[in-house]
C-alpha cells in the first residue's frame, strides 16, 4: 500500500472521528437547549442514568427532548442514506428520496385519512389522539409502500434507470394532484391538520415509539454498508457493472427497496421531511472526496443524523417560546447545498453525482 | 499462441418482443493469446453488437462462441467477469473517483462481499496502473485527467480484472491523433508482453493496418479475417469498402477518397510533385493525365527549377509557381475565364481541356 493511500485513510478516519464528535455535541445540545436551558453536567448525568434533583429538568429531558433527539437522529440517518442510494443508482446528483414518489405516496395516504376518511365517517382525525396518530402512520406506510411496490414491478419490466426515475416523478405529480382535489373539498380545519403534518416534525412520538423508530432506522442504515460494493460498481455505469460480474437486477432491487423502506418509515412517523435526503449525500461527498461507498455511506449516515439534529435545534429556537416547522429549517440548510452543487457543476455537464 | 476465443457460425443482432433484427450471420473466426485484433467496418454493420455479444451483454441469435474452450452459455456471470473485460467508448464518469479507486473496482470479481482489496489486489492494481503508464497520476481524480489519460485508466481497470480477453469498443474515438497512436501502441504492447488477447473496434484504418496482428473486416454480407498483409494481398479491402466512395491503393496501403471528377488536365512530369499536384486538383474536380502533347492547356513539372509548376497554353507559358495552391487557383481561374470567352465567341474552336464522358 502506498503512502498516499495510507495518508488518505488517515484523513478519512480523522474526518469520521470529527463528525462523530460533532454528532455527540449536537445530541448533548439537543438535550440541553430549548425553551428551558439545562446545564450540560445535568444532561450527562441523566443520559447515564444517574438521578438528578430537578424533577422538571429530568422530565423535560426524558419525556420530550430524549425521544425527539432519537427520532431526529434516526430520521436524518435514514434520509441521508436513502438519498445517497438513489443518487448513485440513478447516477443523478439531484435524485433524492422524494424523487421516487415515495414521500408523495405517504402524503397521499395521510391526505386520504385526514381529509377523506374523516368526512366519510364523520370524525375529525385531528381530534382523535392515539387512534388518529396510528391511522396516520399506517396510512403513510401503506401509501409509500404501495408506490415502492409499483416502482419495483416497473423496474423489472424496464431496462435502465431513467424510466424508473420518470415513473417516480410522475407518481409524485399524480399523488399531489389527487391531494389537491382532496384539499379542495375538505373542511378548513382538516386541511390545516394536513398542512401541519406536511411540515414535518420530530416530536410526534412518545418515548417508547421513539426508541422503536430509532431502532428501525439506525439499524437498517448501518446495514446499508453491505450495499457498498454493488453501489461502487453501479456508479461505473450498468455495462461496466455487468462486466465486473454484478447481478444488476438484484442489486437494483435491493437498493430501491432499502431506499424506499427507509424513506417510507421516516415519512410515516415524521411527515415528508424535505431536502435532507438530497443535500446530505453531497456534504458527505464534499468532505470525503472518495467514490468508495463504504466510506460514503458511513459518512452520509453520520452527517445526516447531525444535520437533522442541527435543524431540530434551530427549529426549536432555544431561549424563545416559539418554534419553527422542521421543513422550513431543512430547506434553509438544503437549498444552499443544492445551489452550490449546481454552481460547481456549471463548467461540466450535469450528469453523474 | 493458444486459441482463446472461438466464434462458430455466429449470428448477431437484437431481439425484442416483436421482431428480430439480424445484423450479421455466419461469422467464423478465432482470437489467440498475445494477439491484437482490430475490428473494422462502417457504422451500423455490427461491430459493437459483436463485442456486446462476446461479453454476454446481449444474447446471440445463432451459432456459438467458445471462450477458453467453454461455450458462452456455460459460463456464469461471475466467471465471465474473470474471462472477458471491456472498455467502452464513453468516458467513465464517477464523481470523486481517483484513478486508483477506479482501477481497484476492476478487482471486484476477486474481492469478497464488501469489496475490500487484499494485499494481492493492491499489488495487481499497482501493476495495472504502471503498465498503462499513468503511475504518476494514480491519486488524481478522474475529472482532472485528459481524455487520453482517462482512457488509459479505463484500460488499467480492464487489466486489473485480469482476464485473458480484453474487448475495446472504439477506445480512441474521442482522442487526438498522438493519443490514439499511444493507446494502440499500449494495447499492442499488452498483447505482446502480457499475452492478452485484445479485440478492438476501431475506425483508424491506417493505424490498424500498421499495428494489428489480425484484422476482422465486417460488412453486411462479408466477414473477412486475417493478417493485414494477407488481406492486402487478397484485395479484401476492395470487397468491404465497395460503393463507399473510397478506393484502396493496394501498393501504398492507403485509402483514397474517390472523386467523381469529370474533367482532365494533361500534364508532363512525374514524381512526388506530380502526386501532390494530382491530389490538389482532384479536390477541385479535375483529374491529371500524363500526356506528351503540347496542345491546349497543359501543366509542366520541372523539379530542378525554382518554380517547378508551370501552366502552358499551347507553346506559351501562362504562369509559373512554386506554391501548389497558387498554381491550382490560377489554373481554375484561367479555365473559367477561357470558357467564358469561348462562350462569348460562340464556341468557335474546340475546348482545350476535354470533358470525360
Amino acid at each position: 500500500m502506498s503512502l498516499a493511500i495510507r495518508h488518505n485513510k488517515r484523513y478519512h478516519n480523522l474526518t469520521i472521528f470529527l463528525i462523530v464528535l460533532f454528532l455527540l455535541l449536537l445530541i448533548a445540545a439537543n438535550l440541553a437547549f430549548g425553551t428551558l436551558t439545562i446545564p450540560i453536567k445535568e444532561v450527562i448525568k441523566t443520559v447515564f442514568g444517574q438521578e438528578i434533583d430537578n424533577e422538571v429538568w429530568k422530565n423535560v429531558i426524558r419525556r420530550t427532548r430524549w425521544p425527539q433527539t432519537m427520532v431526529a437522529l434516526g430520521a436524518g440517518m435514514a434520509l441521508g442514506i436513502s438519498g445517497l442510494l438513489m443518487q448513485t443508482l440513478f447516477r443523478n446528483p439531484l435524485a433524492g428520496p422524494s424523487v421516487l414518489g415515495i414521500s408523495s405516496g405517504a402524503s397521499l395516504g395521510v391526505a386520504f385519512v385526514i381529509l377523506v376518511a374523516g368526512r366519510l365517517f364523520h370524525v375529525s382525525f385531528s381530534y382523535l389522539d392515539i387512534w388518529g396518530e396510528i391511522a396516520i402512520i399506517a396510512s403513510a406506510l401503506i401509501g409509500s409502500m404501495s408506490v415502492l411496490m409499483l416502482i419495483l414491478v416497473f423496474s423489472r419490466k424496464v431496462t435502465g434507470t431513467l424510466g424508473v426515475l420518470i415513473l417516480g416523478v410522475m407518481v409524485g405529480y399524480l399523488a399531489n394532484s389527487i391531494v389537491g382535489i382532496f384539499k379542495y373539498y375538505s373542511l378548513e380545519e382538516d386541511v390545516h391538520a394536513y398542512v401541519v403534518w406536511g411540515l414535518g416534525s420530530f416530536n410526534r412520538l412518545s418515548v417508547e415509539k421513539a426508541k422503536l423508530f430509532a431502532l428501525f432506522t439506525v439499524v437498517p442504515s448501518f446495514l446499508s454498508v453491505f450495499l457498498a460494493k454493488p453501489l461502487n460498481l453501479l456508479a461505473l455505469g450498468d455495462s461496466y457493472a455487468k462486466n465486473l460480474g454484478l447481478n444488476i437486477k438484484l442489486a437494483r432491487h435491493l437498493i430501491i427497496s432499502a431506499a424506499g423502506i427507509l424513506t417510507a418509515l421516516v415519512s410515516a412517523f415524521c411527515g415528508p421531511i424535505v431536502f435532507i435526503g438530497l443535500a446530505v449525500p453531497h456534504l458527505a461527498k464534499l468532505t470525503m472526496k472518495t467514490s468508495n461507498h463504504f466510506t460514503l455511506l458511513l459518512c452520509t449516515g453520520l452527517i445526516g443524523a447531525s444535520t437533522a439534529l442541527l435543524c431540530n435545534l434551530v427549529a426549536r429556537m432555544p431561549g424563545s417560546e416559539m418554534s419553527l416547522p422542521i421543513n422550513s429549517v431543512t430547506a434553509f440548510v438544503g437549498a444552499p447545498v443544492v445551489i452550490s452543487v449546481i454552481w460547481k457543476k456549471r463548467k461540466g455537464q450535469l450528469t453523474g453525482g | 499462441m493458444t486459441k482463446i476465443v472461438e466464434i462458430k457460425n455466429l449470428s448477431i443482432g437484437y431481439i425484442n418482443r416483436k421482431n428480430t433484427l439480424k445484423l450479421n450471420s455466419g461469422l467464423n473466426t478465432s482470437l489467440h493469446t498475445g494477439e491484437l485484433a482490430c475490428l473494422l467496418g462502417a457504422n451500423g454493420k455490427g461491430k459493437s453488437t459483436l463485442l456486446k455479444t462476446l461479453c454476454k451483454f446481449i444474447p446471440r441469435l445463432d451459432g456459438n462462441v467458445f471462450i477458453d474452450r467453454e461455450p458462452l452459455d456455460a459460463i456464469n456471470e461471475r466467471n465471465m467477469a474473470k474471462k472477458v473485460s471491456i472498455v467502452l467508448t464513453e468516458k467513465i464518469q464517477v464523481p470523486n473517483a481517483t484513478v486508483y479507486e477506479l482501477v481497484g473496482y476492476g478487482r471486484s470479481p476477486y474481492t469478497g462481499f464488501m469489496g475490500r482489496l487484499s494485499k494481492n489486489d493492491h499489488l495487481e492494481v499497482e501493476k495495472a496502473i504502471r503498465q498503462c503508464g499513468i503511475a504518476h497520476k494514480k491519486h488524481d481524480s478522474l475529472e482532472s485527467l485528459s481524455d487520453g489519460e482517462r482512457q488509459k485508466a479505463s484500460i488499467a481497470k480492464a487489466l486489473a480484472q485480469n482476464t485473458p480477453v480484453i474487448l475495446l469498443d472504439e477506445p480512441t474515438a474521442f482522442l487526438d491523433l498522438p493519443s490514439r497512436v499511444e493507446i494502440i501502441k499500449l494495447l499492442a504492447k499488452l498483447a505482446k508482453n502480457s499475452g492478452k488477447a485484445v479485440l478492438m473496434a476501431i475506425h483508424d484504418l491506417d493505424l490498424a493496418l500498421q499495428m494489428a496482428d489480425k484484422l476482422w473486416l465486417m460488412d453486411s454480407d462479408n466477414f473477412i479475417c486475417g493478417s493485414p498483409e494477407d488481406l492486402l494481398y487478397q484485395n479484401a479491402f476492395q470487397k468491404i469498402f465497395n460503393d463507399t466512395g473510397i478506393t484502396f491503393d493496394n501498393r501504398s496501403g492507403i485509402f483514397r477518397v474517390e472523386y467523381n471528377n469529370t474533367r482532365v488536365l494533361p500534364v508532363k512530369g512525374h514524381g512526388f510533385e506530380y502526386v501532390l499536384l494530382r491530389r490538389a486538383f482532384a479536390r477541385e474536380g479535375i483529374d491529371l493525365v500524363h500526356s506528351k502533347s503540347s496542345v491546349g492547356i497543359w501543366m509542366n513539372i520541372i523539379k530542378e527549377k525554382k518554380n517547378p509548376f508551370q501552366l502552358y497554353k499551347d507553346q506559351s507559358l501562362l504562369m509559373e509557381e512554386h506554391s501548389i495552391e497558387n498554381i491550382v487557383q490560377f489554373t481554375l481561374k484561367y479555365l473559367k475565364f477561357e470558357k467564358k470567352s469561348l462562350n462569348e465567341s460562340c464556341g468557335s474552336s474546340h475546348e482545350h481541356y476535354s470533358w470525360k464522358n
